[in-house]
């Protein structure tokens, strides 16, 4: 037997017009399976509208203040020991560099002294690079006016990104072709 | 809702947790209500309730105050409880872990006490049957009167959803009501505390 759309009707929580009401009890007259759906749903609903709110144990908010100091404790312990693994990681790491590259130098003193001077030769050029640009955009400045500066900041945009295409361009091709 | 919620608030955004301290007084009963009926279980609705207040008072800056602060927390709470039940589910239940019953009210008479448990029990059985989506909605309809807009806003679905989950988990209640011989309501009483706010 086809129970829809009476399930519905019983379960669906919404008032039911008077026609609705009707069909459903006639229907309820002859289907024993929806009048069981009725009457367990109705038991159903009825407990639940008689159950009272559980409430907590007596004391819940000095509780709460409890448990609220002693999450704060716990994040200034955590931030502590955050801070101090910080302050004690930096130094070892540091001082492991400088061993290592005290260690380097006493194997190979030569070698080492020829890459620190070819560091610091290009750390320089580029510094020196740098500055002749600022110079460079310094002198245009006052020249430009405002869209001419706009022009000028997308080419060098614009060239900045065809010098990485480019750059990818050939380091792809040589990937490919070893 | 207290007249003094609103300057609460305010003080409590400031930082001051007596402030909060006092909103978590007004509104204690009804977030772990909705714990233990989520959960079953008396400590882990307090622990549920508890870890909604703490989470609420972290996050109360980015609390909508278009929004009535008891939805707010309802939902911070149903989120947190169906977090816990799918967490549960992985773990291995013993026997002495099932849900225990609610510590007897002393200001009720004994006999009104046995029957108010009876049909706690009850209550609990046929919650545990439903999905925990659809557990939070129903609770937050019969206890809270809460209307589809304001369950779907608290557990972030539309209303149609709401409607479908909670027409299922009618069926499902009466289902189950069925499948246990249909246990008779002890005593009828009036509801003591409804809506809950």
């Amino acid at each position: 037997m086809n129970h829809q759309p009476f399930e519905n009707w019983l379960l669906s929580g919404e008032s039911l017009t008077p026609e609705q009401d009707n069909v459903l009890n006639e229907h309820l007259q002859t289907c024993a399976a929806c009048r069981r759906i009725e009457s367990s749903w109705l038991e159903v609903h009825q407990l639940l509208q008689i159950t009272p709110l559980s409430t907590p144990a007596a004391g819940f908010t000095a509780r709460w203040r409890g448990r609220l100091t002693e999450q704060r404790l716990k994040r200034q312990q955590q931030a502590f020991w955050i801070i101090l693994s910080i302050t004690l990681i930096i130094p070892v790491a540091l001082f492991a560099i400088l061993a290592l590259q005290v260690i380097e130098f006493l194997l190979t003193p030569a070698q080492w002294l020829v890459v620190w001077a070819y560091i610091l030769s290009v750390f320089f050029s580029l510094l020196q690079m740098g500055r002749e640009v600022v110079s460079v955009i310094g002198r245009i400045w006052p020249v430009l006016p405002l869209t001419g500066l706009f022009y000028f900041t997308g080419l060098v945009s614009l060239l900045m990104v065809a010098w990485v295409i480019v750059y990818q361009q050939l380091i792809f091709a040589r990937r490919i072709r070893p | 809702m207290s007249n003094l919620e609103p300057e609460w608030l305010a003080q409590a955004l400031k930082g001051d947790s007596d402030a909060f301290a006092q909103l978590v007084e007004t509104y204690q009963k009804s977030v772990y209500n909705l714990c233990y009926r989520m959960l079953g279980d008396p400590d882990e609705a307090e622990d549920a309730a508890q870890e909604t207040f703490l989470r609420a008072y972290r996050n109360l800056k980015h609390y909508d105050r278009q929004r009535l602060l008891s939805t707010w927390l309802l939902s911070i709470a149903a989120h947190y409880c169906i977090d816990q039940i799918r967490r549960r589910r992985f773990t291995v239940l013993s026997l002495d872990t099932l849900p225990q019953l609610d510590v007897p009210d002393k200001s009720l008479e004994p006999e009104p006490s046995l029957v108010l448990n009876e049909n706690q029990k009850k209550v609990q059985d046929l919650l545990r049957s439903l999905n925990p989506q659809d557990r939070a909605a129903v609770v937050m309809l019969y206890w809270y009167d809460f209307s589809y807009e304001e369950i779907g806003e608290a557990l972030s679905m539309s209303i149609s959803a709401v409607k479908s989950r909670l027409h299922r988990a009618r069926r499902e209640l009466a289902q189950h009501w069925m499948d246990q011989g249909s246990p008779a309501i002890l005593s009828e009483r009036t509801r003591h505390e409804s809506p809950a706010f």
